[in-house]
């Protein structure tokens, strides 16, 4: 039993759960949006949060879709880790968001958790934030004032800190269908498995006919409290041949990119820098043994 | 804040008061009085509150259970409903018992549901598989040596 009281809402629809939750604002009464729980209930457990209201989305009809809409996939913020792990059309049009979706925590936490949670929620070790923002996916975001469309990387704002204001609603994540010879990896290092990610690397590459470097995008979690995307390489390295020298200057990009680490029990910040240039090593390597 | 809810469990529909504040696995454990649902850590790590949620696999202490009305929940003893009113066990119960895949057991029932819902996707894991398959269950006793083979063991001897 949760210790602190607090009221619960079940809104049906997402204009429901807006107007409940600019109500909560309106009032100055603390409300927390509830999907998956995987995070809030447990802090909630513990004592870490106790909000007056919680207003659940799990009966809001229409956040669990995933669906082509031309050269974009549009994922509902209340699809589950599962369900995208599991997608056809994700594995086959972005493969990295399914691989990082795998990678999350355990079995059931896959079960319930979802990727609107997860970006809310922004833990700075969260998987999804580096992959979003080097796919430059936008999310849709609902509040009475309206709709408005944010790029990634202008949600995640600082350590557990998004861009979404306390009266606005995440409803859908679109990211682009990536070409069928695209090369992606999310790699991860966890000290055990379904911990959290120490450091997290995502690649995306693209090689020309000649096999040089056609495009390349590297998104890091752990390097920074904010995902990090090493965009000076992106033009720097283009054209250049995907050789050893290549797979160094990515690596060697993210080490220095990683200059505020975040701290913990597990990793230093000189212990972290490294990690981060080993696991960059890694995700840039495979994406290229998986590119056409 | 009371709220009523109505859901299914184990086969039986039923209507309940709960308060808010209630975890699905407190509801199960003292409404329900089904203790074979554990509850350990709180925090969705070590998986002993593990239950099917319609279908899947959940953390019991990550859920309110106000929030799963109209849902269908499967705990450990509406899984072994049939084999105990048949008296024969499970190929998967019978294998934990062969392997002494349980030591203490305080992890038990959330571990025989996770394998149940691996060996309905993957009804051939290799070990790999089944080690990411149950590494949402922690055992204090470290018996997983045992375990795994109990899950190759069912594995082979079962088609569900």
């Amino acid at each position: 039993m949760i210790r602190a009281p607090f009221q619960l809402h079940r809104p049906h629809s997402i204009d429901e759960a807006v107007r409940l939750l600019s109500q909560c604002v309106q009032n100055g009464e603390d409300a927390k949006l509830l999907a998956g729980g995987q995070s809030l209930i447990p802090s909630m457990n513990l004592g870490l949060v106790a909000p007056a209201h919680i207003i659940s989305l799990n009966h809001v009809a229409g956040l669990n879709s995933i669906r082509r809409d031309g050269d974009t996939l549009a994922i509902g913020a209340g699809v589950t880790h599962h369900a995208l792990a599991e997608s056809e059309v994700l594995q086959t049009h972005c493969p990295i968001l399914a691989e990082a979706a795998a990678s999350i925590g355990d079995v059931q936490v896959r079960n319930r958790g979802t990727l609107g949670g997860s970006i809310g929620h922004f833990d700075p070790a969260a998987d999804y934030p580096p992959v979003l923002v080097l796919l430059d996916a936008a999310c849709q975001i609902v509040s009475p004032s309206g709709e408005r469309t944010v790029a990634a990387q202008d949600i995640f704002v600082d350590y557990m800190t998004t861009s979404l204001s306390a009266d606005e609603v995440l409803t859908e994540i679109r990211v682009p269908v990536l070409s069928s010879d695209t090369g992606t990896a999310y790699v991860k290092f966890t000290r055990v498995e379904g911990g959290f990610a120490i450091v997290g690397v995502g690649a995306c590459l693209r090689l020309n006919p000649d096999k040089t470097c056609r495009s390349i995008r590297v998104g890091m979690c752990g390097a920074a409290p904010v995902p990090v995307r090493l965009t000076a390489i992106e033009d720097t390295l283009t054209g250049k041949a995907v050789d050893d020298a290549f797979v160094d200057a990515v690596a060697a990009a993210a080490y220095e990119s990683a200059h505020d680490p975040v701290v913990e029990l597990h990793a230093d910040a000189d212990y972290k820098r490294e990690m981060v240039r080993v696991f960059t090593r890694r995700a840039v390597k495979t994406a290229l043994e998986r590119a056409d | 804040m009371q709220t009523t809810i109505q859901l299914t469990v184990n086969n039986t529909p039923c209507e309940a008061t709960v308060d808010t504040r209630t975890l699905l696995v407190d509801f199960l454990r003292d409404q329900l009085d089904l203790t074979g649902t554990h509850l350990g850590c709180a925090t969705g790590n070590c998986g002993v509150c593990t239950v099917v949620l319609d279908g899947l696999t959940v953390k019991a202490c990550t859920i309110l259970a106000a929030d799963v009305a109209g849902s269908t929940v499967t705990t450990i003893e509406g899984w072994t409903q049939d084999t105990r009113q048949s008296g024969d066990l499970h190929p998967i119960q019978d294998a934990f018992v062969k392997h002494h895949a349980l030591q203490c057991g305080f992890c038990t029932p959330g571990m025989v549901l996770s394998v149940q819902q691996l060996l309905k996707e993957k009804p051939n894991p290799t070990e790999t598989e089944i080690r990411h398959g149950i590494a949402g269950n922690l055992c204090r006793c470290t018996g997983y040596a045992s375990i795994i083979r109990a899950v190759q063991e069912a594995a082979r001897g079962s088609g569900d």
